[in-house]
């Protein structure tokens, strides 16, 4: 990202100068990662579903990026409102196996409301071996206003641990995270035989505190390799002639009945 | 008989009534009635028909047994061996706890001080064997025998001083033997055979020649370290310095043994008599003091019912009731094993703060039913083993990030016989069905139920782009007219 381009009250603040990549995540295509820049693993960084249907689907966005932040062998402790089990239903070890995470690494702490969770994550954030750590609330916009997530910076930032606000309910309200994201489920390729295919995401970048101008990304996420793919925006047309795959075996086509 | 005094005094003879064999009979007395000739046994009407001004209360065995566990709590304070005898007396094992008052004698007068300002009456004796002392409190006045002078104290006390059954102290009456001297100097196969081998049991270990141990109410801690106050202290910052002060004394004990606690207990007692214990696991044998000073202290924040100390603690203890050999592992270039103790110190911090049973691990397990084949375990206890995942590559994941306990029911429009949905309801929102992979035919475990019904699972994409784990509970025809379809998990 040129940062010379920044206004310069923007560069004075502290604005955010692309360090090693070692201390940012990637989505892991040039495109998005050309646009956002990497997101810094000492941050804040909040998540909210554009409908509240769309719970899965941040639950699986903010893993994902976990997932990149993650380095090998390290622990991502997991902090649940009960709320949000209930809403959305508990987190499944196969399913996140099957996502591309490793179960055993997760920790997850059950809390009853929003303020121990936010005290759990402040704990949390005290210990620097962590992958990451992820907060997952329903509603409490004033526990986590701006001094509560002021204090929770600073504890990322001494640890070195990126801290992942999923907001299960509410409306963005002024904090300190560094980058804001709404994030919305999006139809995913089709597979063969009009199965569903791997998760895509449809994500809107409200505010970045390193002056990257809001934008939208559609991508879809790679459960073995565990990166980012970008997917079209627009629906996906019929390819032309010339590339259209021949007619689909009849075998193929038959549903696979157990 | 414990009997507590009042603020006012009532002047008038107090007896405890109880049902018996059909009647209300008197169980206990208090002095005055028993000067006035009163004893257990008397019938109520006889008792009032000799003396008609007696106050009369209800026998309450619950609660007496309650305020003799109490006791028991609050004897703690001398040693941890603390063993209950009958419904009426405790016995306390205070061999080499007495120097930490001063001596025997000061033991047991500053035991009686207190039982005294608490209200109760009591006797109590102090000798080489429990039996003996128990024999010695119960039929003398008490007093403290000195150590060899055991069978001197004794041997003059009646039979019935051994705690056998009425029905053997008549039959040694009837044979002429009174005294626990009568009985020493007889051969001791003759009795055995004649008045039973309790007889025997008894009278040897009144007499010091077998060792029946105080067997103690609560479990013995490992390691104790205690602090005394001559003047009690209430306040957070006292109570927290004593914790680590306590702290610091007892880890280098851990360490010279080579091991580190995993159950601490910290137990205040408060100057008029109350107990309150706090207790820490740990997941790793724990050693570090400055660790076990803020896990208490966190805990203590974290208490639902605050510490109240009344008028004060006058002794704090801290106690290791559970260790565990502490391996000294080498740390490897890259600091790997650093991160390991960092994390399971956070899981301590968490668990205290939260609840052990909040801070959990996921577990795989080796079921194809879908809501066995996941479980979690509290984090604190050792990771048992994971049954692997394994997932074909380039296909998108076949299980579902999130599962609702129990699944919800969804209303369905769906081809018959083994179609996949069309069209669904669920929370009061219609969903399309673009997308559809299935059925994945998942049968009940046969071996731990028999009624269960086949389920097919179907991943379906709705218009909007949301992926969800529907299954239909039974097949059409089969099972059941309208098999019943349920969302059971949502993808990302």
């Amino acid at each position: 990202m040129n940062n010379m381009a920044l206004p310069l009250s923007r560069r004075d603040k502290g604005a955010f100068n692309p360090k090693a990549a070692k201390d940012c995540i990637t989505f892991g295509f040039p495109e998005a990662d050309r646009r956002v820049g990497g997101l810094p693993k000492s941050a804040l960084h909040e998540f909210f579903p554009a409908q509240s249907q769309d719970g899965a689907a941040v639950t699986g966005f903010a893993l994902a990026l976990m997932l990149r932040a993650q380095e090998r062998g390290q622990t991502i402790v997991w902090v649940r409102q009960d709320m949000v089990a209930h809403e959305y239903g508990a987190l499944y070890a196969p399913g996140l196996a099957a996502f591309g995470a490793d179960p055993s690494s997760i920790i997850q702490v059950r809390v009853s409301d929003s303020l121990s969770a936010v005290r759990a994550a402040h704990e949390a954030l005290q210990c620097s071996a962590l992958g990451a750590v992820a907060l997952e609330i329903w509603g409490g916009p004033k526990v986590l206003d701006l001094t509560a997530t002021r204090r929770l910076l600073h504890r990322a930032t001494l640890s070195q641990t990126p801290c992942f606000l999923m907001r299960m309910s509410g409306e963005p309200a002024p904090n300190a995270a560094f980058s804001r994201w709404r994030v919305r489920a999006a139809a995913s390729r089709a597979m063969a035989a009009n199965a569903p295919g791997h998760p895509a995401f449809e994500i809107s970048l409200l505010r970045h505190r390193g002056g990257v101008p809001p934008q939208r990304f559609r991508m879809e996420w790679d459960c073995d390799l565990r990166i980012f793919r970008e997917t079209p925006l627009s629906r996906a047309l019929a390819p032309s002639i010339a590339r259209r795959p021949a007619a689909p075996d009849v075998a193929e086509a038959q549903r696979k009945a157990g | 008989m414990w009997q507590r005094r009042s603020e006012k005094p009532d002047e008038r003879p107090l007896v405890i009534v109880a049902k018996v064999k059909g009647a209300l009979r008197v169980v206990h007395t208090d002095w005055r009635a028993r000067e006035l000739g009163l004893s257990p046994g008397l019938t109520l009407a006889d008792a009032r028909a000799r003396i008609p001004d007696l106050k009369i209360a209800d026998e309450d065995a619950a609660a007496d047994v309650a305020m003799l566990d109490r006791i028991a709590d609050w004897c703690d304070r001398y040693t941890p061996l603390v063993g209950m005898d009958g419904a009426d007396g405790l016995i306390l094992d205070i061999t080499g706890c007495a120097h930490l008052l001063g001596g025997e004698a000061a033991l047991r007068t500053d035991l009686m001080e207190r039982l005294m300002r608490l209200g109760f009456t009591a006797q109590s004796a102090v000798a080489a064997t429990p039996d003996a002392a128990r024999a010695l409190a119960r039929f003398t006045g008490g007093g403290i025998c000195p150590p060899g002078a055991d069978y001197e104290a004794i041997k003059s006390l009646p039979v019935a001083a051994l705690g056998v059954e009425d029905e053997i102290v008549t039959a040694l009456a009837r044979a002429g033997l009174k005294t626990i001297h009568d009985l020493a100097i007889r051969p001791r196969a003759p009795l055995a055979a004649r008045f039973g081998t309790t007889l025997l049991d008894r009278l040897l270990r009144t007499l010091g020649e077998i060792d029946h141990p105080v067997s103690p109410r609560r479990p013995l801690p490992d390691l104790a370290a205690e602090r005394r106050f001559a003047e009690p202290v209430s306040l957070a910052d006292q109570i927290a310095a004593a914790l680590q002060g306590l702290a610091h004394e007892l880890t280098p004990h851990l360490e010279e043994r080579g091991t580190g606690g995993r159950h601490f207990e910290a137990s205040f007692f408060r100057a008029d008599g109350a107990v309150r214990r706090i207790s820490i696991l740990s997941g790793h044998p724990l050693r570090n003091a400055k660790t076990l000073a803020k896990l208490f202290s966190e805990k203590l924040d974290a208490l639902t019912d605050p510490l109240d100390p009344g008028f004060g603690f006058d002794l704090i203890r801290l106690s290791v009731t559970a260790t565990e050999a502490f391996l000294s592992v080498q740390s490897d270039f890259g600091g790997g094993t650093d991160n390991g103790e960092e994390v399971a110190e956070l899981i301590d911090r968490l668990g205290v703060r939260f609840g052990t049973a909040h801070v959990q691990r996921l577990v795989i397990r080796d079921s194809h039913v879908p809501e066995r084949a996941a479980c979690t375990a509290p984090a604190i206890a050792p990771a048992g083993r994971t049954a692997p995942w394994r997932a074909q590559p380039g296909e998108p994941p076949i299980r579902p990030i999130s599962l609702f306990e129990p699944p919800e029911p969804v209303e369905t429009v769906a081809e018959v016989p083994d179609g996949p949905p069309i069209r669904f309801l669920w929370r009061r929102v219609m969903h399309d069905v673009t997308h559809a992979e299935g059925p994945e035919r998942i049968a009940p475990e046969w071996w731990r139920c028999t009624k269960g019904l086949t389920r097919d699972y179907f991943r379906v994409e709705d218009s909007e782009g949301r992926r969800f784990w529907l299954y239909r509970g039974g097949m059409y025809g089969h099972d059941s007219e309208h098999p019943r379809w349920f969302v059971h998990g949502l993808f990302a």
